[in-house]
Protein backbone atom coordinates (compact mmCIF):
# COMPACT_ATOMS: atom_id res chain seq x y z
CA UNK A 1 0.00 0.00 0.00
CA UNK A 2 2.99 2.01 1.17
CA UNK A 3 4.45 1.47 -2.63
CA UNK A 4 1.49 2.55 -4.26
CA UNK A 5 1.21 5.88 -2.51
CA UNK A 6 4.62 6.41 -3.26
CA UNK A 7 4.00 5.56 -6.60
CA UNK A 8 1.51 8.10 -6.85
CA UNK A 9 3.22 10.87 -5.21
CA UNK A 10 6.40 10.15 -8.03
CA UNK A 11 3.72 9.91 -11.26
CA UNK A 12 2.31 13.15 -10.08
CA UNK A 13 5.27 15.14 -9.76
CA UNK A 14 6.09 13.93 -13.05
CA UNK A 15 3.39 14.48 -14.83
CA UNK A 16 3.63 18.39 -13.57
CA UNK A 17 6.83 18.15 -15.47
CA UNK A 18 4.46 16.80 -18.43
CA UNK A 19 1.82 19.83 -17.59
CA UNK A 20 4.52 22.44 -17.85
CA UNK A 21 6.05 21.05 -20.93
CA UNK A 22 2.87 21.24 -22.66
CA UNK A 23 2.82 24.36 -21.52
CA UNK A 24 5.32 25.38 -23.15
CA UNK A 25 4.87 23.95 -26.13
CA UNK A 26 1.35 25.27 -26.54
CA UNK A 27 3.04 28.49 -26.12
CA UNK A 28 5.09 27.62 -29.04
CA UNK A 29 1.69 26.84 -31.06
CA UNK A 30 -0.23 29.81 -30.23
CA UNK A 31 2.72 32.06 -31.33
CA UNK A 32 3.27 30.39 -34.68
CA UNK A 33 -0.59 30.36 -35.30
CA UNK A 34 -1.38 34.02 -34.41
CA UNK A 35 1.92 35.16 -36.83
CA UNK A 36 0.07 33.59 -39.44
CA UNK A 37 -3.37 34.79 -38.95
CA UNK A 38 -1.51 38.52 -39.09
CA UNK A 39 0.24 37.33 -42.23
CA UNK A 40 -2.67 36.78 -43.47
CA UNK A 41 -4.72 39.78 -42.01
CA UNK A 42 -1.69 41.97 -43.10
CA UNK A 43 -2.61 40.61 -47.08
CA UNK A 44 -6.12 40.49 -47.25
CA UNK A 45 -6.35 44.27 -45.76
CA UNK A 46 -3.47 44.77 -48.24
CA UNK A 47 -4.98 43.25 -51.36
CA UNK A 48 -8.91 43.19 -50.58
CA UNK A 49 -9.17 46.38 -48.05
CA UNK A 50 -11.62 43.92 -46.62
CA UNK A 51 -14.18 45.54 -43.39
CA UNK A 52 -12.83 43.78 -40.53
CA UNK A 53 -15.50 41.98 -39.93
CA UNK A 54 -15.42 39.94 -42.87
CA UNK A 55 -11.39 39.56 -42.13
CA UNK A 56 -12.53 38.26 -38.58
CA UNK A 57 -14.84 36.05 -39.76
CA UNK A 58 -12.14 34.70 -42.40
CA UNK A 59 -9.87 34.19 -39.92
CA UNK A 60 -12.42 32.28 -37.37
CA UNK A 61 -12.70 29.86 -40.37
CA UNK A 62 -8.92 29.15 -41.68
CA UNK A 63 -7.15 29.78 -38.21
CA UNK A 64 -5.38 26.55 -36.14
CA UNK A 65 -7.03 25.65 -33.37
CA UNK A 66 -5.12 27.29 -30.80
CA UNK A 67 -5.92 30.86 -32.00
CA UNK A 68 -9.55 29.93 -33.89
CA UNK A 69 -11.33 30.71 -30.71
CA UNK A 70 -10.18 33.81 -30.31
CA UNK A 71 -11.43 34.93 -33.34
CA UNK A 72 -14.58 32.98 -33.62
CA UNK A 73 -15.16 34.70 -30.18
CA UNK A 74 -14.10 38.11 -31.88
CA UNK A 75 -16.56 38.07 -34.64
CA UNK A 76 -19.67 37.43 -32.22
CA UNK A 77 -18.73 40.07 -30.05
CA UNK A 78 -18.67 42.28 -33.27
CA UNK A 79 -22.02 43.08 -32.73
CA UNK A 80 -21.67 44.95 -29.38
CA UNK A 81 -19.56 47.30 -31.75
CA UNK A 82 -21.42 50.66 -31.03
CA UNK A 83 -21.69 50.05 -27.54
CA UNK A 84 -18.54 48.40 -26.42
CA UNK A 85 -15.38 49.79 -28.55
CA UNK A 86 -13.71 47.53 -30.66
CA UNK A 87 -10.30 47.84 -29.01
CA UNK A 88 -12.35 46.45 -25.89
CA UNK A 89 -13.88 43.65 -27.66
CA UNK A 90 -10.50 42.25 -29.45
CA UNK A 91 -9.01 43.10 -25.60
CA UNK A 92 -11.82 40.64 -24.02
CA UNK A 93 -11.84 38.16 -26.43
CA UNK A 94 -8.30 37.47 -25.97
CA UNK A 95 -8.67 37.17 -22.48
CA UNK A 96 -11.80 34.60 -22.65
CA UNK A 97 -10.26 32.53 -25.18
CA UNK A 98 -6.48 32.59 -24.91
CA UNK A 99 -5.80 32.92 -21.30
CA UNK A 100 -3.00 31.31 -21.19
CA UNK A 101 -0.63 34.57 -22.29
CA UNK A 102 2.09 35.99 -20.66
CA UNK A 103 2.02 39.77 -20.29
CA UNK A 104 4.80 40.66 -23.20
CA UNK A 105 2.60 38.74 -25.76
CA UNK A 106 -0.69 39.86 -24.00
CA UNK A 107 0.47 43.78 -24.24
CA UNK A 108 1.26 43.17 -28.08
CA UNK A 109 -2.02 42.36 -29.19
CA UNK A 110 -3.69 44.40 -26.95
CA UNK A 111 -1.88 47.50 -28.69
CA UNK A 112 -2.62 46.09 -32.19
CA UNK A 113 -6.35 45.79 -30.95
CA UNK A 114 -5.98 49.77 -30.63
CA UNK A 115 -4.86 50.39 -34.04
CA UNK A 116 -6.97 47.93 -36.16
CA UNK A 117 -9.78 49.43 -37.82
CA UNK A 118 -9.01 52.87 -36.23
CA UNK A 119 -6.66 54.16 -38.23
CA UNK A 120 -5.81 54.45 -42.18
CA UNK A 121 -4.68 51.55 -43.86
CA UNK A 122 -0.85 52.06 -44.01
CA UNK A 123 -1.22 53.25 -39.90
CA UNK A 124 -2.92 49.65 -39.52
CA UNK A 125 -0.71 47.63 -41.56
CA UNK A 126 2.58 49.15 -39.94
CA UNK A 127 0.90 48.43 -36.51
CA UNK A 128 0.15 44.52 -37.78
CA UNK A 129 3.88 44.33 -38.78
CA UNK A 130 4.99 45.61 -35.51
CA UNK A 131 2.91 43.08 -33.71
CA UNK A 132 4.12 40.14 -35.95
CA UNK A 133 7.89 41.25 -35.37
CA UNK A 134 7.12 41.45 -31.82
CA UNK A 135 5.50 38.28 -31.72
CA UNK A 136 8.05 36.94 -33.80
CA UNK A 137 10.71 37.18 -31.64
CA UNK A 138 8.84 35.84 -28.87
CA UNK A 139 8.38 32.97 -31.09
CA UNK A 140 12.22 32.77 -31.50
CA UNK A 141 13.37 33.24 -27.99
CA UNK A 142 10.73 30.53 -26.78
CA UNK A 143 12.15 28.23 -29.49
CA UNK A 144 14.99 28.77 -28.38
CA UNK A 145 14.27 27.96 -24.24
CA UNK A 146 12.22 25.07 -25.19
CA UNK A 147 14.66 22.37 -24.81
CA UNK A 148 16.56 23.37 -22.11
CA UNK A 149 12.72 24.15 -20.40
CA UNK A 150 11.42 20.77 -21.03
CA UNK A 151 14.78 18.83 -19.69
CA UNK A 152 14.81 21.33 -16.55
CA UNK A 153 10.94 20.92 -16.04
CA UNK A 154 11.31 16.94 -16.63
CA UNK A 155 14.04 16.21 -14.44
CA UNK A 156 13.10 18.79 -11.75
CA UNK A 157 9.40 17.07 -11.59
CA UNK A 158 11.38 13.77 -12.09
CA UNK A 159 14.21 14.48 -9.16
CA UNK A 160 11.33 15.96 -6.85
CA UNK A 161 9.76 12.55 -6.77
CA UNK A 162 13.13 10.51 -6.48
CA UNK A 163 13.54 12.47 -3.20
CA UNK A 164 10.06 12.24 -2.01
CA UNK A 165 10.15 8.53 -2.69
CA UNK A 166 13.27 8.64 -0.58
CA UNK A 167 12.13 10.68 2.61
CA UNK A 168 9.07 8.86 3.03
CA UNK A 169 10.54 5.29 2.54
CA UNK B 1 -36.86 54.73 -37.58
CA UNK B 2 -36.72 58.82 -37.54
CA UNK B 3 -33.24 59.98 -38.89
CA UNK B 4 -32.31 61.46 -35.90
CA UNK B 5 -32.04 57.88 -34.23
CA UNK B 6 -29.98 56.62 -36.35
CA UNK B 7 -27.78 59.38 -35.96
CA UNK B 8 -27.60 58.56 -32.05
CA UNK B 9 -26.14 55.74 -32.71
CA UNK B 10 -22.64 57.59 -33.15
CA UNK B 11 -22.76 59.75 -30.22
CA UNK B 12 -22.17 58.48 -26.60
CA UNK B 13 -24.65 57.63 -24.08
CA UNK B 14 -24.98 60.95 -22.24
CA UNK B 15 -25.13 63.00 -25.85
CA UNK B 16 -27.71 60.89 -26.92
CA UNK B 17 -29.38 61.50 -23.77
CA UNK B 18 -29.49 65.31 -24.26
CA UNK B 19 -30.95 64.93 -27.76
CA UNK B 20 -33.98 62.81 -26.32
CA UNK B 21 -35.03 67.25 -25.28
CA UNK B 22 -35.23 67.94 -28.76
CA UNK B 23 -37.80 68.10 -31.39
CA UNK B 24 -36.18 65.50 -33.96
CA UNK B 25 -38.22 67.30 -36.67
CA UNK B 26 -36.26 70.23 -35.79
CA UNK B 27 -32.83 68.69 -35.70
CA UNK B 28 -30.67 69.45 -39.54
CA UNK B 29 -27.09 68.73 -38.06
CA UNK B 30 -25.52 67.41 -35.07
CA UNK B 31 -22.01 68.92 -34.82
CA UNK B 32 -19.46 67.63 -32.36
CA UNK B 33 -15.77 69.73 -32.47
CA UNK B 34 -13.01 68.16 -30.01
CA UNK B 35 -12.41 70.65 -27.20
CA UNK B 36 -15.28 72.42 -27.59
CA UNK B 37 -19.31 71.51 -26.66
CA UNK B 38 -21.17 69.69 -29.36
CA UNK B 39 -24.34 71.80 -30.52
CA UNK B 40 -26.83 70.97 -32.87
CA UNK B 41 -28.19 73.12 -35.92
CA UNK B 42 -31.66 74.04 -35.81
CA UNK B 43 -33.02 76.57 -38.17
CA UNK B 44 -29.71 77.24 -39.50
CA UNK B 45 -28.53 78.08 -36.18
CA UNK B 46 -26.14 76.03 -33.33
CA UNK B 47 -27.84 75.26 -30.29
CA UNK B 48 -25.78 73.98 -26.90
CA UNK B 49 -26.41 70.26 -27.04
CA UNK B 50 -24.55 69.34 -23.94
CA UNK B 51 -21.95 70.82 -21.56
CA UNK B 52 -19.38 68.13 -21.75
CA UNK B 53 -16.96 69.46 -24.03
CA UNK B 54 -16.50 66.84 -27.21
CA UNK B 55 -13.09 64.82 -26.74
CA UNK B 56 -11.14 62.77 -29.43
CA UNK B 57 -12.84 59.61 -28.21
CA UNK B 58 -16.61 61.15 -29.03
CA UNK B 59 -15.21 61.47 -32.79
CA UNK B 60 -13.42 57.98 -32.57
CA UNK B 61 -16.20 56.09 -31.18
CA UNK B 62 -18.23 57.66 -34.22
CA UNK B 63 -16.41 57.27 -37.04
CA UNK B 64 -16.05 53.62 -35.84
CA UNK B 65 -19.61 53.17 -35.69
CA UNK B 66 -20.04 54.70 -39.08
CA UNK B 67 -17.60 52.29 -40.58
CA UNK B 68 -18.08 48.76 -38.36
CA UNK B 69 -14.24 49.36 -37.16
CA UNK B 70 -12.96 49.45 -40.42
CA UNK B 71 -12.09 53.19 -41.10
CA UNK B 72 -9.77 52.04 -44.04
CA UNK B 73 -12.81 50.93 -46.58
CA UNK B 74 -14.34 54.70 -46.11
CA UNK B 75 -11.12 55.89 -47.22
CA UNK B 76 -12.18 56.85 -50.81
CA UNK B 77 -15.54 58.74 -48.96
CA UNK B 78 -13.41 60.45 -46.14
CA UNK B 79 -11.26 61.68 -49.14
CA UNK B 80 -15.02 63.56 -50.62
CA UNK B 81 -14.88 65.28 -46.85
CA UNK B 82 -17.68 62.95 -45.62
CA UNK B 83 -18.98 59.17 -45.23
CA UNK B 84 -22.29 57.68 -45.00
CA UNK B 85 -24.03 55.79 -42.32
CA UNK B 86 -27.45 54.11 -43.17
CA UNK B 87 -27.51 57.10 -45.29
CA UNK B 88 -26.70 59.86 -43.03
CA UNK B 89 -23.85 62.04 -44.35
CA UNK B 90 -21.48 62.67 -42.14
CA UNK B 91 -19.07 65.36 -42.70
CA UNK B 92 -15.37 65.11 -41.00
CA UNK B 93 -12.60 67.35 -40.63
CA UNK B 94 -8.73 66.34 -39.48
CA UNK B 95 -5.43 66.31 -40.51
CA UNK B 96 -4.72 64.49 -43.87
CA UNK B 97 -2.61 62.61 -44.79
CA UNK B 98 -1.53 62.14 -48.87
CA UNK B 99 0.66 59.07 -49.65
CA UNK B 100 1.66 60.01 -53.61
CA UNK B 101 -0.27 63.02 -53.50
CA UNK B 102 -3.58 60.61 -52.98
CA UNK B 103 -5.52 61.06 -49.93
CA UNK B 104 -5.51 58.13 -48.14
CA UNK B 105 -6.84 59.48 -44.75
CA UNK B 106 -6.56 61.17 -41.41
CA UNK B 107 -3.69 61.48 -38.92
CA UNK B 108 -6.54 62.58 -36.36
CA UNK B 109 -9.95 64.01 -36.14
CA UNK B 110 -10.85 67.79 -35.08
CA UNK B 111 -14.66 67.50 -35.90
CA UNK B 112 -17.62 66.29 -37.40
CA UNK B 113 -21.00 67.04 -38.36
CA UNK B 114 -23.80 64.86 -38.65
CA UNK B 115 -26.50 65.87 -41.24
CA UNK B 116 -30.28 64.85 -40.93
CA UNK B 117 -32.06 64.37 -43.68
CA UNK B 118 -35.09 66.06 -43.91
CA UNK B 119 -38.64 65.81 -45.66
CA UNK B 120 -40.59 68.61 -45.39
CA UNK B 121 -43.56 67.80 -47.38
CA UNK B 122 -45.03 70.77 -49.16
CA UNK B 123 -42.30 72.74 -49.16
CA UNK B 124 -41.67 72.92 -53.13
CA UNK B 125 -45.17 72.50 -54.03
CA UNK B 126 -45.39 75.77 -56.30
CA UNK B 127 -41.77 75.19 -57.10
CA UNK B 128 -42.47 71.77 -58.65
CA UNK B 129 -45.97 73.06 -60.22
CA UNK B 130 -44.57 76.26 -61.71
CA UNK B 131 -41.77 73.56 -63.49
CA UNK B 132 -44.08 71.29 -64.21
CA UNK B 133 -46.71 73.97 -66.31
CA UNK B 134 -45.86 73.49 -69.36
CA UNK B 135 -44.38 70.43 -69.03
CA UNK B 136 -40.65 69.71 -66.95
CA UNK B 137 -37.95 71.28 -68.68
CA UNK B 138 -33.91 70.20 -67.21
CA UNK B 139 -33.49 72.63 -63.64
CA UNK B 140 -31.05 73.09 -61.59
CA UNK B 141 -31.51 73.84 -57.74
CA UNK B 142 -28.90 76.21 -56.57
CA UNK B 143 -28.36 77.45 -52.58
CA UNK B 144 -25.19 77.91 -50.48
CA UNK B 145 -23.92 74.62 -48.49
CA UNK B 146 -26.48 73.77 -45.89
CA UNK B 147 -29.05 75.43 -47.63
CA UNK B 148 -32.06 72.94 -47.81
CA UNK B 149 -30.69 71.81 -51.72
CA UNK B 150 -31.26 68.06 -50.93
CA UNK B 151 -34.50 68.62 -49.07
CA UNK B 152 -35.78 71.11 -51.68
CA UNK B 153 -34.38 68.41 -54.29
CA UNK B 154 -36.19 65.27 -52.65
CA UNK B 155 -39.34 67.20 -52.67
CA UNK B 156 -39.78 67.98 -56.71
CA UNK B 157 -38.66 64.64 -57.22
CA UNK B 158 -41.47 63.66 -55.15
CA UNK B 159 -44.08 66.01 -56.79
CA UNK B 160 -42.90 65.34 -60.49
CA UNK B 161 -42.95 60.98 -59.87
CA UNK B 162 -46.36 61.53 -57.91
CA UNK B 163 -47.72 63.93 -61.51
CA UNK B 164 -46.56 60.45 -62.76
CA UNK B 165 -43.32 61.62 -64.40
CA UNK B 166 -40.55 58.33 -64.61
CA UNK B 167 -37.90 59.71 -62.28
CA UNK B 168 -34.57 58.05 -62.14
CA UNK B 169 -32.40 59.27 -59.40
CA UNK B 170 -28.61 58.83 -59.51
CA UNK B 171 -28.08 58.66 -55.48
CA UNK B 172 -24.60 58.25 -55.01
CA UNK B 173 -24.43 59.22 -51.68
CA UNK B 174 -27.97 57.72 -50.32
CA UNK B 175 -29.06 60.98 -49.55
CA UNK B 176 -31.75 61.25 -51.18
CA UNK B 177 -33.87 58.39 -50.87
CA UNK B 178 -32.19 57.23 -47.65
CA UNK B 179 -32.24 53.43 -49.16
CA UNK B 180 -32.44 50.53 -46.42
CA UNK B 181 -32.48 46.95 -47.04
CA UNK B 182 -34.25 48.31 -50.74
CA UNK B 183 -37.08 50.22 -48.96
CA UNK B 184 -36.49 54.00 -49.44
CA UNK B 185 -36.83 55.52 -45.99
CA UNK B 186 -37.56 58.79 -47.57
CA UNK B 187 -40.53 59.07 -49.92
CA UNK B 188 -39.60 59.98 -53.35
CA UNK B 189 -43.21 59.12 -55.16
CA UNK B 190 -44.80 56.21 -56.95
CA UNK B 191 -42.72 56.58 -60.56
CA UNK B 192 -39.12 56.79 -58.69
CA UNK B 193 -36.27 54.70 -60.05
CA UNK B 194 -33.35 54.58 -57.28
CA UNK B 195 -29.62 53.57 -58.13
CA UNK B 196 -27.55 54.15 -54.89
CA UNK B 197 -23.75 54.23 -54.26
CA UNK B 198 -22.68 54.36 -58.14
CA UNK B 199 -20.96 57.43 -58.82
CA UNK B 200 -23.72 59.87 -60.61
CA UNK B 201 -21.99 59.56 -64.33
CA UNK B 202 -22.06 55.49 -64.30
CA UNK B 203 -25.40 55.64 -62.18
CA UNK B 204 -27.02 58.23 -65.01
CA UNK B 205 -26.60 55.99 -67.97
CA UNK B 206 -27.39 52.64 -65.84
CA UNK B 207 -30.95 54.64 -65.79
CA UNK B 208 -31.21 56.07 -69.16
CA UNK B 209 -30.52 52.40 -70.96
CA UNK B 210 -32.42 50.46 -68.40
CA UNK B 211 -35.28 52.45 -66.47
CA UNK B 212 -36.44 54.72 -69.78
CA UNK B 213 -36.62 57.51 -67.53
CA UNK B 214 -38.19 61.05 -68.44
CA UNK B 215 -36.54 62.77 -65.76
CA UNK B 216 -32.73 62.34 -64.08
CA UNK B 217 -32.41 63.63 -60.77
CA UNK B 218 -29.04 63.76 -59.20
CA UNK B 219 -27.79 65.96 -55.92
CA UNK B 220 -24.84 68.21 -56.00
CA UNK B 221 -23.35 67.86 -59.55
CA UNK B 222 -19.75 69.50 -58.23
CA UNK B 223 -17.03 67.69 -60.06
CA UNK B 224 -16.03 67.39 -63.95
CA UNK B 225 -17.58 63.83 -63.80
CA UNK B 226 -20.78 65.15 -62.74
CA UNK B 227 -20.21 67.65 -65.11
CA UNK B 228 -19.87 64.76 -67.93
CA UNK B 229 -22.57 62.49 -66.39
CA UNK B 230 -24.88 66.15 -67.49
CA UNK B 231 -23.41 66.37 -71.09
CA UNK B 232 -23.61 62.80 -71.19
CA UNK B 233 -27.95 62.75 -70.49
CA UNK B 234 -27.99 65.74 -72.26
CA UNK B 235 -29.44 65.28 -75.89
CA UNK B 236 -30.54 61.60 -74.80
CA UNK B 237 -34.04 62.79 -74.37
CA UNK B 238 -34.10 63.23 -71.10
CA UNK B 239 -34.87 66.37 -68.62
CA UNK B 240 -32.46 66.51 -65.65
CA UNK B 241 -33.07 67.47 -62.27
CA UNK B 242 -29.84 68.46 -60.36
CA UNK B 243 -28.92 70.92 -57.55
CA UNK B 244 -25.42 72.69 -57.20
CA UNK B 245 -23.24 75.20 -54.55
CA UNK B 246 -23.86 78.29 -55.77
CA UNK B 247 -25.32 81.17 -53.72
CA UNK B 248 -27.34 82.40 -56.91
CA UNK B 249 -27.00 82.40 -60.23
CA UNK B 250 -24.11 85.22 -60.60
CA UNK B 251 -22.33 83.03 -58.47
CA UNK B 252 -23.16 80.29 -60.30
CA UNK B 253 -21.27 81.81 -63.47
CA UNK B 254 -17.99 82.45 -61.54
CA UNK B 255 -17.02 78.47 -61.64
CA UNK B 256 -16.04 77.72 -65.39
CA UNK B 257 -17.78 74.19 -65.21
CA UNK B 258 -20.67 75.45 -64.80
CA UNK B 259 -20.89 78.80 -67.19
CA UNK B 260 -19.69 75.89 -69.53
CA UNK B 261 -22.97 73.93 -69.05
CA UNK B 262 -25.30 77.01 -68.76
CA UNK B 263 -23.68 78.18 -71.97
CA UNK B 264 -24.27 75.17 -73.66
CA UNK B 265 -28.05 75.79 -72.40
CA UNK B 266 -28.51 72.42 -70.74
CA UNK B 267 -30.56 73.58 -68.07
CA UNK B 268 -33.94 75.54 -68.96
CA UNK B 269 -34.70 76.43 -65.37
CA UNK B 270 -32.81 77.63 -62.03
CA UNK B 271 -34.02 77.36 -58.68
CA UNK B 272 -32.64 79.84 -55.95
CA UNK B 273 -32.75 78.67 -52.38
CA UNK B 274 -32.35 82.04 -50.10
CA UNK B 275 -32.47 82.26 -46.42
CA UNK B 276 -32.54 79.53 -43.81
CA UNK B 277 -34.48 77.32 -42.11
CA UNK B 278 -38.68 78.29 -41.88
CA UNK B 279 -37.72 81.12 -43.79
CA UNK B 280 -36.43 79.34 -46.47
CA UNK B 281 -37.41 80.97 -50.41
CA UNK B 282 -37.55 79.49 -53.35
CA UNK B 283 -37.03 81.47 -56.50
CA UNK B 284 -37.53 80.04 -60.34
CA UNK B 285 -35.98 81.77 -62.85
CA UNK B 286 -35.93 81.16 -66.68
CA UNK B 287 -32.54 80.96 -68.32
CA UNK B 288 -33.21 83.09 -71.31
CA UNK B 289 -31.02 81.88 -74.36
Amino acid sequence: MKALGLLFLFAGSVSAGVVYCKQKKQKLLILRELIFSLNHMEGQLRTNDLPLKELCTQMAHMSGRAVCPFYASLTRKLSQLGEVSFAELWGQALTEELPGLDGVMRDTLLQLGNSLGRYELQQQLRALQACRSSLYAQLEEAKKAYPNQAKLGMGLSASVGILVWIILA
Amino acid sequence: MHMVECAKHLLEADYRTAVDQFDPDAIEEIRLRIGRPPQILMDGWEVLLDKRKVQERDLYRLLEVATEASVHTAAPMLAEGFLTYHGLRVGVCGTAIIRDGVFSGFRSYTSAAIRIPMQHPGICDEVADRLMENGFESTLILSPPGGGKTTALREIIRKLSQAGYRVGVADDRNELAFMNEGYAQLDLGEHCDVITGAEKARAAMMLLRGMNPQIIAMDEISSEKDMLAVEQLFGCGVSILASAHAAGPADLKRRDMYKHILDRHIFQYLVTITGAGSGRQYAVTRIER
